[in-house]
């Protein structure tokens, strides 16, 4: 009774949809109307960092009504799960928040999104936003998706305090037996050489990503990732291992922390390293009070020129009512200005090459100096690569079960599964 | 306090009753009662402790220790978030309880009053639909809440809460009455009363424990409810205080202080509803239909 | 004494056959949207579980070659099996507390003169509150390192238990991996494609906890239930019992427990609905757990269909539950319906 139902509403909206995009072609005048911008952004620094885009779009388009409909929990789940109602009853908002890369695809395939490509190529962003980045939004030669800014999943944060009382010094690029050494000396001093808070899943399994991405380099990662080679390779092999390796190095109560847990036990000095994307920044910079390079320094596993992208992106619904409103949008995001100001709140880097960061934090200048010229690899924890949903879905159940039984068989095999299936 | 002052003097047998049996084990009972009482305030107290914190120390590792700096900010932040949505809560969550106790009071009337063909597997189609998990049910539902042009509205979701809590409330009711004697029925049917007059004259009046019980359970899960909120409503300042609530903690950092001050003042109206609705937790209240 | 037997009387038998034509119809309305809401919805839902590759704007039932491979897989995942067996002992450990505190709190409670609002107001207040944010309160008391440990540290518990073992207190809590009473061997036998089973069958020991957790949340409306039948108890009765010269003891035995039967059976079917979807509270508290030691079928459904966005699976979990639940409690319900009805 819905199927048939479904199926004329989305011609329908594919007609409207159409004859949008034809009537927006030369859209330079201001956008006016009414746009609902949909993101899982409501609090704190992310609010405040979306609510620099809307100030900056409101400005440019002083007649344009701009709603924002936030729903915030479970990384973005909850938002998700709230799109995915207002898609099936074809009530898309004008712009929403997605992870570039697999989960993007869903939606091309489910031909929801309006083409990007004509405003990418008109507004020179091909230029200046790095390629893989480009590449992780463009299916069959299409363009959806603007990207806000990009985190990295794969820095390490190290507590100065933790370091001078066990006599070491870490940064730059770190092999496993250098981290190693170090975290032996941290252990006899009584330190807990990693903070680990993973109530959540993702957090280990970002730390063994970024062990991963160490061994096999930018290059075995995406080759992993695309199948064309084996999850039981040498590398991940190893990976593995110091992952079951680093889990006896812990704090004890890690299970029954989230991340920020592990940060302010990190800012007290009472374990060593975390892991952590880098909005543990802001984390430590507001929160903890602590001040970059004296109480906290950072440092990578492997090639510290390697920078694993989490990308904030957002698209914009083909079925929504005003696409020139959409548009207005997406522009004030990739505006340098915006992307100046939104970074700097959100604690990431801008994804344009061309924008000046000296006002930015010493981190961030650093982030955004290797996003703009080191080697860039998508976080398969954050959603970000070229596959589907449910290999990161699948990796993130294998760390779990990886926690349990420390099998590094079980998890190669589970993971090669995982992607031939998918 | 005052009513159950109020039903012990109007009920004298009540309490010489207890006067008779209560003694002794009625004194182990207090104790109990009194060392039962910390345990169930400690997560209270760690609340309210965090919320008066700065976002710092509102934290696992100084969750025992009283505020140093003490902060108002997260109850500030939090009502200045919450309260927009408070009135759409109230609007949508009276209606439903109401709506929904009175049907399930009727139901359950008709279940354990009369017997009809099928009464058992009515009964039981209906309870076996709420255990699926709401979560994969979404879509059909809002395709539903557009075909009957509800999606978006207040009373859609009102009309969500008030069927997906019939079940419950005919089950509440149904077994309610189920210990009520049949007497009361026959004798209003002597009487010349049909099915609905019995119900309002007779059932109703006596039917306030279960209302006490049905009223607690909708109000809280209503007033509760997230996810329903959520889905059938899109525009954020229609949107219950379930929603602010749960958007009070980002996606990528939280501060506690906010987010268990937020939790606090959500729960408010429902700790006013046990209040209101306890006072009727009478007793003897059927003592006279007996007779 | 009379009057209670008088009391718990059967119903006078029917005078029509087929019963109360008028009393069906009258119910027929309320069976018939909840039935839209719940039947209607669950085919939909099923047809999801079977198709292919449905999405929200692509809503194709169009089925792949063995429409029940979702549901193969499913029983092969390791993940989902723990979530079978932890919705199972869950169940199970939280009735057993909610019902019987709940039971034994109410009785108190009842028996209590001035103080029993004050009670009845605590006992119920945790009830209150949003799941969400109980679960994150309950994850800090229950952390290892600085939680209700320092109780059993302070009280001196913790070193009585050192000088009679020799070993450290320190409860794991929700961090602990340990599962006891492990039947996976003698299932493999029993069950067929027993060979399946990659997890576990005992008790997770980080479940207590979260046992604990919600069984605090909600026995305040388990212990509402049972005062609601007690205050419905006639006072006549109370009375008479006094009179026959009855013990407290006796009273309850004789009179109160089988007058509040049919609030516990209420009270369990609306428990074990609350403890089947249990979702916010765990998630909130402990996530999936150490290999899945607190995953529950309700997050299970939540990530698959919008996380992996594979909407089959979640769509199949929340079948097999359903069917599960068929099987349990329908027998159950019909059991008891009658039961409460003949008395």
């Amino acid at each position: 009774m819905f199927k048939t139902k479904t199926k004329v509403s989305v011609a329908a909206f594919t007609a409207v949809a159409l004859a949008f995009a034809v009537g927006t072609a030369p859209a330079n005048a201001a956008a006016t109307g009414e746009i609902e911008v949909f993101s899982w952004w409501t609090s704190g620094s992310e609010d405040a960092a979306l609510q620099a885009i809307i100030s900056a779009a409101q400005a440019a388009n002083p007649d344009l009504k701009i709603i924002n409909a936030a729903v915030a929990g479970g990384a973005g789940t909850n938002a998700k799960q709230v799109l995915a109602t207002r898609l099936a009853g074809g009530d898309a908002p004008e712009i929403w928040q997605t992870h570039p890369g697999g989960e993007l695809q869903n939606y091309v395939e489910q031909e929801v999104l309006t083409d990007m490509t004509a405003v990418y190529e008109s507004e020179g962003w091909n230029k200046v936003v790095p390629k893989e980045l480009v590449a992780s939004m463009t299916f069959n030669k299409k363009t959806y998706s603007v990207l806000s800014g990009v985190h990295r999943a794969n820095t390490m944060w190290i507590s100065s305090a933790a370091q001078k009382k066990a006599g070491v010094s870490l940064s730059g690029s770190l092999s496993w037996a250098t981290f190693k050494a170090a975290a032996l000396k941290m252990k006899a001093k009584g330190i807990d050489p990693i903070c680990l808070g993973d109530k959540d899943i993702w957090t280990a399994a970002q730390l063994l990503e970024a062990l991963i991405v160490a061994e096999e380099g930018a290059s075995g990662w995406n080759a992993l990732l695309d199948g064309s080679k084996s999850w039981g390779s040498a590398g991940v092999k190893r990976a593995v291992a110091h992952f079951n390796e680093a889990m006896t190095w812990t704090n004890a109560d890690h299970k029954a922390l989230d991340w920020t847990g592990a940060v302010a036990a990190l800012a007290k000095g009472t374990c060593g390293v975390n892991i952590m994307g880098d909005w543990a920044y802001g984390e430590l910079l507001v929160k903890q009070n602590k001040v970059d390079g004296k109480d906290f320094t950072y440092a990578t596993f492997g090639d510290a020129n390697t920078f694993v992208t989490v990308g904030d992106s957002f698209v914009i619904g083909k079925t929504a009512k005003n696409q020139a409103g959409g548009v207005a949008f997406a522009k004030a995001i990739m505006d340098p200005k915006v992307q100046l100001a939104f970074n700097k709140l959100k604690g990431s880097a801008p994804v344009r090459s061309d924008v000046s960061t000296k006002t930015l934090g010493k981190y961030q200048q650093g982030a955004a100096k290797v996003l703009a010229n080191g080697k860039r690899v998508p976080s398969l924890v954050h959603g970000q690569a070229n596959v589907a949903a449910a290999v990161g879905q699948a990796y993130a159940d294998s760390v779990t079960l990886l926690q349990a039984n420390k099998s590094v068989a079980k998890f190669t095999k589970a993971m090669d599964a995982a992607i031939a299936a998918n | 306090m005052s009513t159950t002052t109020i039903a012990a003097t109007k009920k004298k047998p009540y309490k010489s009753a207890h006067a008779r049996h209560g003694g002794k084990s009625r004194r182990v009972q207090f104790i109990i009662l009194c060392f039962l009482v910390p345990l169930f305030v400690m997560p209270f107290y760690v609340m309210i402790m965090a919320a008066l914190k700065t976002p710092q120390y509102a934290d696992v590792t100084t969750m025992w220790l009283p505020p140093s700096p003490f902060s108002l900010d997260g109850l500030q932040e939090a009502w200045g978030k919450l309260s927009p949505n408070l009135m759409n809560s109230f609007t949508m969550v009276i209606p439903a309880v109401i709506i929904s106790s009175a049907i399930g009071s009727f139901n359950g009337y008709l279940l354990s009053k009369f017997t009809f063909r099928f009464s058992s597997v009515m009964f039981t189609m209906m309870l076996v639909g709420m255990f699926i998990p709401y979560q994969s049910i979404l879509i059909p539902l809002v395709k539903f809440l557009q075909l009957v042009n509800l999606y978006g509205t207040t009373p859609g979701l009102i009309l969500v809460h008030v069927v997906y809590g019939i079940p419950i409330t005919t089950l509440i009711f149904r077994n309610f009455y189920v210990s009520i004697p049949k007497e009361i029925v026959e004798a209003a049917a002597i009487d010349g009363a049909g099915i609905l007059r019995t119900f309002f004259s007779v059932i109703i009046p006596i039917s306030i424990p279960g209302f006490v019980v049905a009223g607690i359970f909708q109000f809280t899960n209503i007033w509760n409810d997230f996810l329903f909120g959520v889905i059938t409503i899109s525009d954020p300042s229609k949107q219950p205080v379930t929603v602010a609530l749960n958007n009070l903690s980002g996606t990528q950092t939280v501060n506690w202080n906010v987010l268990m001050a937020g939790a606090l003042i959500a729960a408010i109206p429902t700790a006013i509803a046990y209040l209101t609705l306890g006072r009727f937790f009478i007793q003897g209240l059927t003592a006279g239909s007996v007779k | 004494m009379s009057q209670v037997r008088e009391n718990s009387n059967p119903p006078v038998k029917r005078k029509k056959r087929g019963g109360d034509v008028k009393a069906a119809i009258l119910l027929l309305p309320s069976f018939l949207i909840v039935s839209v809401f719940v039947y209607v919805f669950i085919s939909y839902t099923i047809g999801v579980s079977l198709a292919e590759n449905w999405m929200p704007a692509k809503a194709s039932m169009a089925q792949g070659p063995d429409p029940f491979a979702t549901y193969k897989n499913l029983f092969e995942n390791p993940r989902f099996q723990s979530d079978l067996r932890n919705s199972f002992i869950f169940t199970i450990l939280f009735l057993l507390v909610t019902v019987l505190a709940g039971f034994f709190i109410a009785l108190a409670v009842h028996n209590m003169g001035r103080t029993k609002g004050f009670f009845r107001g605590v006992f119920l207040l945790p009830y209150a509150l949003s799941f969400i944010v109980t679960g994150v309160v309950w994850r800090w008391l229950f952390n290892p390192d600085s939680g209700v440990n320092l109780f059993l540290k302070y009280s001196g518990v913790a070193s009585a238990y050192k000088s009679i073992k020799g070993e450290e207190l320190r409860p794991e809590w929700l961090t602990s991996a340990t599962t006891v009473g492990d039947v996976s061997a003698l299932l493999e036998k029993i069950i067929p494609g027993g060979q399946y089973i990659q997890v576990e069958m005992g008790i997770p020991l980080a479940l207590i906890p979260v046992v604990i957790a919600t069984a605090w949340q909600l026995m305040g409306f388990a212990m509402a239930m049972f005062l609601a039948g007690l205050v419905s108890i006639p006072d006549e009765l109370r009375e008479a019992s006094m009179m026959d010269g009855a013990t407290g003891s006796r009273y309850y035995r004789s009179i109160a427990v089988p007058m509040l039967a049919p609030i516990a059976i209420t009270t369990l079917v609306i428990l074990t609905h609350v403890a089947l979807k249990i979702f916010d509270l765990i998630y909130a508290m402990s996530g999936s757990g150490v290999g899945f030691a607190t995953d529950m079928p309700g997050i299970f459904v939540y990530e698959s269909m919008y996380k992996a966005l594979k909407y089959n699976t979640g769509a199949a979990a929340s079948i097999v539950m359903l069917i599960i639940v068929c099987i349990v409690v329908v027998p159950y319900l019909i059991h008891s319906n009658r039961e409460t009805k003949e008395r």
